[in-house]
């Protein structure tokens, strides 16, 4: 049976790629530095595959049809998006993903009430990309895609969040493969980009985020509501995929590996690992 | 989205001002038709209020109405402004 060997949430902005000098220098350099520690722990991890979750920009999903989660089924997709629309100083790149894996996933889910839309094609933006080049940049690693909507509301609430990553949990746990599965969620903490409130960063959310993540409360995360969470920013919903990441890993302590309220970037970055 | 599609949308209240500005927004042009947006919305059925804002680059109304913050953030850079401005220009009217 495949085993989840590591869980890996962080901040997936792309001023840290495409306009760093926005950002003070040295929190710039802890939140590199911190993506250094998150490559490290994959690398000794050895994951045979990676779910990656993060939000999107509306650059896949519209209004028209968005749905509350999604997943791509192939053997490889491409990204950033916003390096086919425009000049982007992130170039775009093939990633290998893992079409038994994602199938398994979909399958399961579809007759056990996780109701996945599926993506047979996929160019992903800046949210799952930026992660990816900075952790592994060499593209050694498997990735599957795992969309969450945190860009429109209604949202998947923080409890379906936290029930969806504990079935993620059991679902590896019951998968008939030889493989180790490691998960990283993009997106967060506290922002509010486009809104009246840009730029204001609320760091007493997401310290308590922070606090009650890192010291396995994930229930606590899970019975977080719409309003507490768009009170910290149009943005900060994306802590989804964080919450996601720690119903995968329900009651497990995570090490903080950063957090700066990063004003030139908007927002509160984060970074965490759970073994 | 052609005139046929769009005469024929229907759609929730927020609906027609997020899609009219998606759609300038991905346009391979988008950046030279904000010096004509009243032509480029012209096609879509905006009501008044919707449709000034757009013209009037009133962010905060356009929030008020519903555009999706994304979308507005866009809207503020395809119009030349530099992105990490929009914070300060944001306080500024509000």
């Amino acid at each position: 049976m495949a085993t989840l060997c590591l869980g890996l949430a962080t901040s997936h902005l792309a001023h840290i790629i495409n306009t760093p000098e926005l950002g003070d220098p040295k929190q710039v350099a802890i939140f590199n530095a911190g993506y250094e520690r998150l490559a490290t722990a994959l690398e000794r991890a050895k994951p045979d595959v990676t779910l990656i979750i993060s939000s999107e920009h509306l650059n896949t999903f519209f209004i028209d049809n968005m749905p509350a989660f999604a997943i791509g089924m192939f053997e490889a997709f491409g990204g950033p998006i916003e390096a086919k629309l425009r000049a982007y100083p992130l170039p775009y790149r093939r990633v290998p993903s893992d079409l038994a894996f994602s199938t398994y996933l979909i399958e399961r889910g579809l007759d056990e009430g996780v109701d996945w839309a599926v993506i047979e094609n996929w160019d992903v933006d800046h949210g799952f990309m930026v992660p990816i080049v900075k952790i592994d940049a060499a593209g050694r690693y498997p990735m599957v895609p795992v969309y969450v909507n945190c860009a429109s509301a209604p949202m998947p609430s923080p409890r379906r969040c936290y029930a969806v990553g504990q079935w993620l949990a059991d679902a590896i746990a019951r998968w008939d493969a030889d493989k180790r599965v490691a998960i990283i969620a993009t997106g967060g903490l506290s922002h509010s980009v486009g809104s009246m409130q840009m730029g204001w960063i609320d760091q007493e959310f997401d310290q308590r985020f922070l606090d009650d993540f890192c010291a396995g409360r994930g229930e606590a995360l899970a019975r977080l509501t719409d309003d507490q969470i768009n009170a910290a920013g149009s943005s900060t919903g994306e802590v989804r995929s964080w919450i996601m990441l720690a119903g995968a890993f329900a009651g497990r302590s995570a090490e903080k590996v950063m957090y700066e309220a990063i004003q030139g970037f908007d927002t509160g970055c984060a970074q965490c690992i759970i073994r | 989205m052609d005139e046929t599609t769009v005469s024929s949308v229907t759609g929730s209240p927020r609906y027609m001002l997020n899609r009219a500005t998606m759609d300038l927004c991905r346009h391979p042009e988008g950046r030279k038709l904000v010096a004509d947006k009243a032509a480029f919305f012209a096609n879509y059925p905006l009501d008044d209020a919707a449709r000034q804002a757009l013209l009037e680059q009133d962010y905060a109304q356009l929030l008020e109405l519903g555009l999706l913050p994304n979308l507005v953030y866009r809207l503020y850079a395809l119009h030349g402004m530099k992105p990490e401005s929009f914070a300060k220009v944001i306080a500024g009217r509000s």
